[in-house]
This record gives structure tokens, sequence and C-alpha cells, in this order.
């Protein structure tokens, strides 16, 4: 019996740990550095309906033990990742979540009719919390009844499981997963960025050109836990955890709080292996902790 | 080979003010390809998170040495001047696209600002090794910046601009560009981005013209989109990282 294996809507994965849309491109960069058939999952950046270009530069700033990035979903559009992108993932043996953003309930749904159908992609991961574009996004993911009719509406069009990746900028994120649970999710994954802001002492604006951006990194992890915790707690749906992760001890954080799997996102960028890294000391990490599987874990955590 | 590796510190001194020289040594060296590219390290402290990009201003492939000139700007830099001889970091690298060293050219112009100067040595070098005839155009703050003058001495002929005048001639460096010769086969520059759209205005109709770019980055290897810029037909922008940090003047909108 393998003690890492995961099993989730859509998702069968060797192990838990698996990247986070758009710390990971389309795959190709890492797929030079290490076999991502070690992975448990891969993700895709956000896929919109049309082509986006992002916001202008800076669009990253670093912080206390974290970064802020504003990019602005910036991708080659539906047709073009379809055409060019997802075939490169054909050559794994691993399941594929494809992270879909839109700007309207429309977009949202052809999106993700679409790209359900394709042979490679094994659910979808919707984008409902993006805080760096103007419409859409996160404007989506901050009302329970937009959240609800938009879960709905996806999962009438979609022919795999759909995960729903939720806020941390909302007063009550329960209410939020229970509406994505009430509108047919297969799954929820929390959290994405912290809104957050920094200044340039020289100009003495902020120092993002979109002024805004996102927070992740380590000092995003406790707000993490607690919104994984929380969730935990009051849905049943399965939680893949994200939020600053970057030790095997962080991963079995997330996993005690309820998750059942995870995402690492920016740690991808100060460790390019850290996902390969990770997975190769979890097994020895479980057994000095008395651990005797993944899956018991998040049951523990969970009953 | 692992594109991330442990290197050790040979060398970490003040050269001129606020201005190190760093020496590395590592294997990663071997497989340095072109002058333009660079390294992302990851300075050991607590006060910096992501790694930072440092070009490369020299490298020594019999030696398994480069040589980084960097200049203290803020929390990353300051912490990198600490670092003592012997001490090992994590390096990224080489990463991104140089400058392509064209064998037929035969007369170059190289135009540098500040600490966009650096790697314009190595490609000085590569295109002295050619046989090339090298003319190097920088520009400095001061006299109290000013570094590598001997240096660059050795691979052609310097003209230097201070912008008080304390060293060389007086004012910024695009004063120079209506009284310099008209036959480059190629210009290359990095700096400023106000002295580039100037060296991208007055040279890139007449000659193939080169720039070096620097933006904020946090991987370094093009999955962050963190560093782009707009390309002047197509829509879709180019990551500085990993399709530049050299570019064909015309090519971008700076």
């Amino acid at each position: 019996m393998n003690r890492l294996a995961v099993e989730l809507p859509g998702l069968k994965m060797k192990n838990p740990i698996m990247p986070a849309s758009g710390c990971f491109g389309m795959g190709k960069e890492f797929g030079e550095l290490y076999d991502l058939n070690q992975l448990g999952a891969l993700i895709t950046k956000a896929i919109t309906l049309e082509p986006r270009f992002g916001n202008p530069t800076p669009r990253v700033a670093e912080t206390p033990q974290g970064m802020l990035n504003a990019i602005g979903l910036q991708n080659k559009g539906l047709d073009t990742v379809c055409a060019e992108e997802l075939s490169y993932y054909e050559s794994f043996d691993v399941p594929l979540l494809a992270n879909i953003a839109g700007s309207t309930k429309e977009e949202y749904e052809m999106v993700a009719q679409i790209l359900s159908k394709q042979s490679v992609v094994s659910a979808l991961e919707l984008n409902i919390s993006c805080p760096n574009v103007k419409e859409g996004g996160i404007t989506f993911g901050t009302d329970p009844d937009i959240v609800f009719d938009l879960v709905q509406a996806v999962k009438k069009v979609s022919t795999v499981p759909v995960y729903v990746k939720l806020s941390p900028n909302v007063t009550d994120i329960v209410e939020i997963a229970k509406a994505a649970e009430t509108g047919g999710a297969d799954g929820l994954t929390l959290i994405n960025t912290l809104l957050g802001m920094r200044m340039n002492l020289k100009t003495r604006k902020p120092l993002l050109a979109n002024e805004t951006g996102g927070l992740s990194g380590p000092a995003v992890l406790p707000v993490a836990l607690r919104c994984v915790y929380q969730v935990a707690h009051a849905t049943s749906l399965p939680i893949i955890g994200i939020g600053g992760i970057s030790t095997v001890d962080d991963v079995l954080e997330f996993l005690m709080a309820g998750a059942s799997a995870v995402q690492i996102g920016t740690a991808n960028f100060v460790d390019p292996y850290v996902c390969p890294t990770i997975i190769d000391q979890l097994e020895t990490r479980m057994d000095e902790l008395n651990i005797s599987s993944v899956e018991q874990l998040t049951k523990e955590a969970r009953s | 080979m692992s594109l991330q590796c442990l290197t050790k510190i040979i060398e970490n001194q003040e050269i001129a003010k606020d201005i190190f020289q760093l020496i590395l040594e590592g294997d990663f060296v071997e497989k340095i390809e072109q002058p333009g590219q660079f390294v992302h390290l990851l300075i050991p402290s607590q006060k910096t998170f992501l790694r930072r990009p440092f070009s490369l201003a020299s490298y020594h492939q019999d030696k398994n040495q480069c040589t980084i000139l960097y200049k203290i700007l803020g929390t990353g830099t300051k912490e990198l001047a600490q670092l003592k001889k012997g001490t090992s970091i994590s390096l990224l690298g080489p990463l991104g696209n140089g400058f392509f060293v064209n064998p037929l050219y035969e007369k170059v112009l190289l135009i540098g600002g500040g600490i966009g100067i650096p790697p314009l040595y190595e490609l000085g070098k590569e295109f002295q090794k050619k046989g090339t005839e090298v003319t190097f155009l920088l520009g400095y703050r001061n006299q109290e910046e000013v570094f590598y003058q001997e240096e660059f001495a050795k691979l052609g002929t310097v003209i230097t601009y201070t912008e008080d005048g304390s060293f060389g001639r007086q004012g910024r460096i695009d004063a120079a560009f209506p009284t310099l010769e008209k036959d480059w086969n190629a210009v290359y520059s990095c700096g400023p981005t106000p002295m580039l759209k100037a060296v991208k205005e007055t040279f890139s109709n007449q000659y193939p013209t080169y720039l070096s770019l620097e933006e904020r980055m946090a991987c370094g290897f093009g999955v962050c989109y963190g560093c782009v810029v707009a390309q002047t037909k197509k829509k879709t922008p180019l990551k500085v990282c990993q399709d530049g940090p050299v570019f064909l003047a015309t090519e971008v909108e700076l």
C-alpha cells in the first residue's frame, strides 16, 4: 500500500503534493529540471477565454517572508492553450488540474465546457479569487450568492470534477465554502493570495504598478491553515490546502488541519526543486511522527 | 547538471563607492554560453526572501570562476556585501539569453550606464578575441563610482562621462551620440531605462542595436511572469528572464 497516495474526485494522486497555479507556468520549465511524474498532480496557469497580456510592471515585490504579485492572469487564451500548450501534459502519467478564470459567468462556462472535454484534463479549478484583475476574479469569490450561482453554472457544463479556489479576503470564508458546496463543487482549494501593498520610498507611491497585489509565501501560512481548519470543520468537501508551504512539516500541518492534499506555490521561485524534495522527505518524516498514511491523517483531522 | 548549486565566494570587496566585486567559483561556470547571461543568488539572510538576479561581468571557464559587479542599492545587496570570502551561497543559473558575439563584425559600439556597465566587459572581451574593434561609451554618476577603467582600456577605445564632470567628460552619455563615428556593425547597451530609450531612438534605425533589460523578477526562469516587457509588433509580452535579458531594440517597447 502506498502510504502517500490520495484519491480525490478526478485526481488519483500517488502523493499529496502538487504545484500551485501561477507558480508553475505551463509545466515546461520545471519539466526541464526534473521528472514531473514524481508529482501527485500537475496544474496549469489560469486560462481565460481570450488572451490576456497582464498588468504593467513592476508586477512583483518582496515582503517580509513573502512576496506580492500582480501579474494579472497573463495567458495565451483558451484556443491557443488547447492548440499549443495542453499537449505537453500528455507525456506525464499524472492527473492535471486546469485552472480557469473569467470576467463573466458566461466566460467561465465557455472555458469550463471546452477544457473539461480535453482528454488530458482530469479536473477543473475555478479561480474566483484573483485579486489582481479589475473584472472577475475576486469579485466572484466574495459574495456567497454569486459563488453558488457560478459553481452551479460551471458544474452543469463540466464533464470533469470542479474544485473552487477560495479567497481569504472575506469576513467569513466558511460562508463562501458552504455556498460552493451547495452549488455542487467537488472540492475546494484554499487559499489564494491575501490582498497587500508596499510603498516605494523614493517615489512615495505604491511599489507595484497595479498598486495592490496578492501576498504569498511563508508569511501567509498561518492564515491559510486557519482557513483550511475552519472550512474542514464546516463542510464535507475534500480540501486542497495552499498558502506558504515550503517544508515537509508545513505539508503535514495542512493535512492535520484537514487538507487532503496540498499545493506548493511561491516556494518554487526560491527553490525550483522544492516539490520533489518534499516528496522525498515525506515518508521519513511520517515515520518520525508515527503517521500511518496521508489519507489516515486527513481522516483523523476531519472526524 | 542541476540548475541550482552551491557556489563559493572567492572574493567580495568594494572597488568603488558602494560598488563591489564578487568572484564566485562553481561548476555552473562551465554552462555559461554568452556574455549578458545572469545568475540568481539566494542571499543567506533573514532580511531577504526572494533570490536576486545579477549579470556576469566576466567568466573564466578554465578556472570555474565568474565575476559579478554589484552596487549596494537595497536590502539584498546590503546583505550580500556582508558575506565573507569562503561563504557558500545557493545559485540558480546561468540563466537567460545574452549577447550574440558575431565574428563577422569589424567594429562595434558598447554603451553602458552605471551598474549596467558590467556585462559589457565580458562582451568587449569576447569581441576582442574575435579581432573586432570595440569602442566603449561609459557613463557614471561621479568619480567615486567609476570602476574598471583600466580593464576596459585594455579592450578598446573608452569614452567616459560623469554627470558632474569629476571624471572624463561632463554630462550624460547621450551628449556624445552626435559626435561618434558612423560605421558601426552593431550597437550594444545596458543601463538605466532613460539611457536605453535614448540609445534605441538614436541607433536602432541605423544599426542592429541590442539592449540588456532589467526588471523586478521572482523566479528568474520564466514561470512567475513577473518581469515582462511589451513587444513592438505582437501584443503578447516577452519575459525579461527567459526571452531576454538581451533584446533587439526594435523588438521591445521601453
